[in-house]
């Protein structure tokens, strides 16, 4: 119970880089969950269907019973596979959770996850799995514990080593005598600073008639702490009562914030994900007030092709929206696709250039790619003042009554905005630190699946 | 300090601007990492490890890790590393234990010269050194070393840093698998560790037990409510392990609460309806009755977890929302089931977006929830909402949903439901558009108020190109029509008969054999003509056969030879059925004819044998006379069906019966959504149920206990108790608690319902420890107290033979009672039994009861 079988790493040809110790299991235990791995991708890209996220492999390992197996959970990271066998049973999510932070763990310790990456600093992944994993079952799982007993690869070290003086080894404080898990003792930063950033994102489903069936608010508040000491924080919200189902880092104190609805904590040092939350729904009156964007999509079907109309507007009257792009997927089969944008103004001057090619016009740019059947408008900003862009036009395909998918997609960003009117109220600083810290916080709200129904 | 790390930082940064040229940063050559493992490059590795100089002795072991994670053979090395041991670099020693762990057991001998270094290391002052060494030691899966293994445990079992106590805890359950029979020593040690006041190592501890001996839930007694205490302090990854722990202590040793498990709340009326938030009509009611009717010790667990709602680790929400839904009450204000809906909905809804990285986490979450929705609907209806389909969720999401979607369907919903199945059916995924489709059937059969629009967009799908869809669309049509003949609920439906003609007419555009075949078998199933109607036909047709179905039969025959085998065999049917209905017609008997000389010869041996038989069926309407040579008392139905080809000429049936046989109410097995959702026997939120197949030590969360323990024994607080010494208080006997008999029956209760092979192995896979155990236990519970001991001592004995018999056919006759009586540890009876068994095994009539009384008086 509550065991992984070990990790795997493979590379974009599904040839393993990295494959901890299996103890309990044969020699050929891993590469039987390789093979399987591999020819079920094949499958799967073959039939152009995608992966379930865990995938049964029959080990006919000890244990007793005839159809003994494991199954094996994995993830794609930068063209690389990471895989966990699971031979028992276990919290299914148990095995992603313990990838997840595997992950944020690899990517502290070597900044970008890549082949070559992973090539160079193998025995540092050796030993960290070694750390995290004691015959499967998660040991040291806390980034900050594990720099004392794993040294990062850090250029210092690959100095020091080609100089051949590795004897200096031994980190600044004794390992596993940390009193807080999250935070080693004897931080010192020469600038004391602290970054918060709030991004939120939302999913919506807008019909026809541009009403919102279905919407919701997700955010995430990263942090990113360089403090000296062990500072106590206290974080205040103006308006708390929207933050409504929280997911906290370990280090918040649960009861301060149910009393009071006030954030404490002695933060870990470094970046981290302070809070996950979802913010409270609107009321009813308010909920088209939440998505800032209007969208008015249409769609006909025709023999051998189709027409279709979008019109956008922003509800937003302080910002622009950013970065805005509408897609869909026209079906099997579409080949060509002819369209005009309009709109009042003139995309940003430093395009011009490269829209010339295709589709250019005053409202945005589209482009229609015949590989993926995917047709995209993009916009670079819009404003609540100017006239509604809009992009019309039609497809032509190979099939007599194509199939595209049934909603256009919808992304976009805005800056220093909050879906929930999030307000970070202030920031106060305790503990036995004598420095006043430079604090800064950052907001961003960006779509997440927005779509609108034709 | 912090401005020279800063300004050293500087240097080497531009040391290594000036100095890139000289390629000395990366070694020899940048190109070659010791990750590149060329022959040469190997051959050095001997050499380098004989070194003096550190760094090379370095390179050497990594070269070896690299050649490790390659594939090559590298146990040559082993004496070599071995001698690394004592390095003075921490980072050589811990590529030298990866190395070790994964040789260990191949090269025990030469591993033994390093044992000294470990068992000094065991004293180090730095608890990074303690807590390694121990961890190699224990890792080290040697038989020879384990007394030294389990001294060391011993010793730092007891150290004052909680990590080394954790490694004493990881280590416990390594001990156990190399050497059962040291249970009760590690039981010992484990409950020092549960008594420990530090929550680190409260996970690991519980794993630990978890690993050694899941079924002693009793000795938690003491520990329980001191575990709940430090749950939330605990670490991420043992808090998932000690909820599971916890449930199943729950199950088995508390009182179920009030309205538990899948009850719906506005079901039952004892209480106001405060399920669902309305907070204002309970203001009155004081604090302290809050909890009234549960179980103060299930109270204080479920009001203890609940922080842990909001852990950042997936694996935590869900482990809790597990705990809620399986122990929970169903309807309460402060521990309600419906706590657990937000905080797992929300874990589904924020990792869904692609640029987390999260999908898995969030397709694996949307399944569990699907599977409880499907139990527990009522949990989720006010998220109605939250299940709607984007088109940019992954396949194994939309399922998921779908499904949930499906179960959530009622009065109260069903025209939104309806009207997002409809959407759901655009999707371009084919599997998720077919999911819609039955989805829509379902909701037509259930939700009267939605039929017609139902019905009228599945009559739509017929007419579209996407094949599959019609295909479902025909198979959902067909069940829809065969639950309106049986259900009087659906007035707002068109008959049958004009659903089975509007069908019928789209045959010539669908081109799925299995949606061809069924559109065959309903038109014969719906092709009688009510004899009022007859003049409406005007003479045309055949009589006692609707207009339409002629032309039906005469495109099957047209088409036979291009029709797949399935299509094939309902054609023939078809024709029979018509042949019964009206056997007076001289075209339907050419037409017939004709088919069965074509099947005769077809080249799917099926449609042969069904043809064959049909013919040979009919014989009695066809010769038209009334034959009454039939014996018909026993050829009624179905039944006779299978007799028929036997006794070929000797019995004919008339044509009534015939009629029966043909036409009798019989649905090709027709896939339709509820039957597809259900029938997984596992666990809600287990890895099995979302694999769907058993993984090793899957169990079943125990039913709810009849028989609570008391709460006095969970008084006892550790601190009260006395020191934990070896064999400390709470005896290691199996289950006799002291001074309660009443427990001994709950530890049986909570695990002998359980499922086939857990049942069936708790006595056996144990056998070796409990054998000890009880052994030990005996004479000192005869002391104690006689009566609980001989209860304990025959219910004991009818546990091992219940189990027993669970798993294999009673015991025959054969056994005689002085083996028995000759052995005297208990267990020991599971074998010599077994072996009687198998070699009596023919004499399996005799009855359970008596065997059980049998093994009770040799007592």
């Amino acid at each position: 119970m509550a065991r992984i079988d070990g990790i795997i790493i493979l590379d974009p040809n599904g040839k393993p880089l990295i494959s901890s110790h299996f103890p309990l299991h044969p020699p050929s235990y891993p590469s039987l969950h390789i093979d399987t791995f591999n020819s079920a991708r094949k499958k799967a890209i073959a039939d152009d269907e995608e992966l379930d996220p865990v995938i049964w492999v029959n080990t006919l390992s000890r244990g007793g019973g005839s159809m003994s197996g494991a199954g094996l959970c994995h993830v794609e990271r930068e063209g690389l596979y990471f895989l966990v066998p699971v031979g028992q049973e276990v919290n299914p999510l148990f095995a992603f959770s313990f990838l997840d932070s595997f992950l944020d763990t690899l990517k502290d310790y070597l900044g970008e996850i890549t082949e070559i990456n992973i090539k160079d600093n193998f025995d540092i992944i050796y030993m960290l799995i070694e750390e995290m994993l004691d015959e499967g079952h998660p040991m040291t799982m806390e980034t900050n514990m594990l720099k004392e007993i794993v040294l990062p690869p850090t250029l210092m070290r690959k100095l020091l080593n080609v100089a051949g003086v590795s004897g200096l080894q031994a980190p600044t404080t004794q390992p596993f005598t940390a009193p807080i898990p999250w935070r080693r003792p004897g931080v010192r930063h020469s600038s004391n600073e602290i970054y918060f950033d709030i991004e939120e994102s939302i999913d919506a489903i807008i019909d026809k008639r541009g009403n919102i069936l279905s919407s919701s608010v997700w955010g995430r508040i990263n942090c990113n702490s360089r403090l000296s000491g062990n500072p106590d924080l206290l974080l205040n919200f103006s308006n708390p009562k929207v933050l409504d189902e929280c997911a906290f880092h370990p280090c918040i104190r649960y009861n301060k914030w149910e009393k009071n609805r006030i954030l404490s904590f002695i933060p870990p040092d470094g970046k981290f994900r302070l809070l996950e939350y979802q913010a409270v729904p609107p009321t009813t009156g308010n909920v088209k007030n939440q998505l800032p964007l209007g969208v008015k999509a249409n769609l006909v079907i025709e023999p051998n092709g189709g027409r279709f109309s979008v019109t956008l507007s922003s509800r937003l009257n302080s910002r622009p929206l950013e970065d805005i792009v509408i897609s869909i997927h026209l079906g099997k089969g579409a080949t060509s696709v002819s369209a005009t944008a309009q709109g009042d103004r003139k995309p940003l001057g430093s395009r011009s250039e490269e829209g010339a090619a295709e589709g250019y016009v005053a409202g945005g740019n589209w482009e229609f790619d015949p590989h993926t059947q995917i047709l995209k408008w993009k916009l670079s900003s819009l404003v609540s003042t100017e006239r509604s862009p809009t992009l019309t036009g039609s497809f032509v395909s190979s099939e007599s009554q194509p199939t595209p998918s049934p909603a256009f997609e919808t992304s976009f960003n805005i800056q220093h905005h909050s879906f929930s009117n999030l307000r970070v109220d202030q920031l106060k600083v305790q503990g036995d630190v004598m420095y006043k810290p430079f604090k800064g916080v950052r907001q961003l709200a960006r779509s997440g699946k927005v779509e609108v129904r034709w | 300090m912090a401005a020279l790390n800063r300004l050293s930082q500087r240097i080497i940064e531009n040391f290594q601007e000036t100095t890139r040229d000289l390629s000395l940063l990366t070694g020899s050559n940048p190109s070659s990492t010791p990750y590149d493992l060329s022959d040469d490059r190997l051959k050095e590795i001997s050499k380098l490890l004989e070194s003096r100089i550190e760094r090379e002795r370095l390179e050497g072991m990594k070269r070896i890790i690299a050649g490790i994670s390659k594939g090559r053979d590298m146990e040559s090395f082993f004496a070599q590393v071995v001698k690394n041991v004592v390095s003075q670099s921490i980072e050589i020693r811990k590529l030298v234990y990866i190395y070790l762990l994964r040789f260990a057991s191949t090269n025990s001998d030469l591993l033994l010269l390093s044992i000294n270094t470990f068992q000094k290391d065991l004293s180090d002052p730095s608890p990074l050194i303690r807590s390694m060494s121990l961890r190699v030691l224990t890792s080290i899966r040697v038989p020879v070393i384990q007394g030294i293994v389990m001294l060391g445990l011993k010793k730092l079992v007891t150290d004052r840093n909680p990590w080394v106590r954790k490694t004493v805890a990881g280590g416990l359950a390594k001990v156990y698998e190399m050497d059962p029979s040291s249970a009760p020593q590690l039981v010992s040690l484990l409950q020092t560790l549960l008594s420990s006041p530090s929550p680190l190592t409260l996970g690991v501890t519980l794993t630990a037990f978890i690993e050694i001996c899941p079924e002693r839930l009793d000795l938690l007694h003491p520990y329980y409510r001191h575990i709940i205490k430090l749950l939330v302090d605990a670490d991420e990854w043992g808090q998932s392990v000690a909820l599971g722990v916890l449930t199943r202590y729950a199950r088995t040793m508390l009182e179920q609460p009030p309205n538990s498990g899948s009850t719906d709340p506005s079901t039952i009326q004892t209480q106001p309806p405060t399920a669902n938030g309305d907070g204002n009509s309970k203001e009155a009611e004081e604090s302290e009755d809050e909890f009234t009717g549960i179980d103060e010790d299930l109270a204080m667990l479920l009001h203890f977890i609940k922080p842990l709602f909001q852990s950042r680790n997936p694996a935590v929400v869900l482990a809790t929302a597990n705990a809620y839904y399986h122990l929970a009450p169903s309807s309460h204000k402060i521990i309600g089931q419906g706590l657990l809906v937000k905080p797992i909905l929300r874990l589904a809804g924020i990792s869904n977006d692609e640029r987390l990285g999260r999908e898995q986490i969030s397709a694996l979450t949307w399944d569990v929830i699907a599977s409880m929705v499907e139990e527990r609907p009522w949990l989720f209806a006010k998220y109605h909402q939250s299940f709607y389909l984007y088109s940019s969720d992954s396949t194994s999401i939309q399922k998921s949903k779908l499904r949930a979607l499906v179960a959530l369907v009622n009065k109260d919903n069903a025209q939104v439901s309806m009207r997002e199945f409809k959407h759901f059916v655009r999707l371009p995924e084919a599997g998720t558009a077919e999911e819609a489709v039955r989805a829509i059937g379902y909701a037509v059969r259930t939700q009267p108020e939605v039929a017609a629009s139902g019905l009228k967009s599945l009559m739509k799908l017929l007419k579209s190109q996407r094949d599959i869809l019609v295909a479902q669309a025909v198979i959902v049509l067909k069940s829809v029509i065969l639950s309106s003949t049986s259900s009087l609920s659906l007035a707002s439906m068109p008959s049958p008969q004009k659903l089975v003609a509007k069908l019928a007419k789209q045959l010539d555009g669908i081109t799925n054999h299995k949606a061809r075949a069924s559109i065959y078998w309903l038109v014969g199933q719906f092709a009688a003509c009510d004899p009022s109607r007859e003049s409406e036909k005007k003479g045309l047709g055949w009589e006692g056969v609707e207009l339409w179905v002629p032309d039906i039969l005469r495109k099957g025959i047209k088409g036979f030879a291009n029709e797949s085998a399935q299509s094939k065999l309902q054609i023939i049917t078809l024709a029979m059925k018509l042949l019964v209905l009206s056997p007076s017609c001289n075209q339907l008997n050419l037409m017939s004819g004709y088919l069965f000389s074509l099947a005769r010869y077809d080249e799917d041996y099926d449609v042969r044998d069904r043809a064959r038989f049909l013919h040979a069926l009919l014989k009695g309407v066809r010769d038209e006379k009334p034959n009454n040579t039939s014996t018909s008392t026993d050829q009624e139905d179905g039944q006779g069906e299978d007799e028929k080809e036997e006794d070929r000429g000797g019995v004919v049936l008339r044509r009534e019966q015939v009629k029966v046989v043909i036409l009798g109410k019989r649905a090709i097995g027709d896939g339709t959504s509820q039957e597809n959702y259900q029938g997984n026997e596992y666990q809600v939120g287990s890895m099995s149920r979302i694999i769907g197949k058993k993984l090793n030590g899957y169990e079943e969360i125990p039913e709810w206990t009849d028989d609570p323990t008391d709460s006095s024994l969970r008084d006892s607080e550790f601190e009260n108790l006395q020191p934990p010494t070896p064999l400390p208080a709470p005896t290691p006997t199996y289950p006799i608690p002291p001074n309660s008999s009443q427990a001994v029956g709950v530890v049986r209760q909570g695990i002998s319902p359980v499922g086939s092979s857990p049942a069936g192995s708790y006595p056996r896979t144990h056998t070796p420890s409990l054998g000890t155990n009880t052994a030990i236990a005996a004479p000192k519970g005869k002391f104690r107290d006689l009566d609980a001991f001989l209860n304990s001592e025959s219910e004991s004995g009818d546990e091992s033979e219940e189990s027993d018999s669970d798993h294999s056919p009673p015991a025959p006759r054969a056994v005689t009672a002085p083996p028995r009586s000759a052995i005297v540890p208990e267990y020991d009876e599971d074998t010599s039994e077994e072996e009687t068994d198998d070699d009596g095994s023919e004499s399996e009539s005799e009855s359970q009861d008596e065997h059980d009384e049998r093994a009770a008086l040799y007592r």
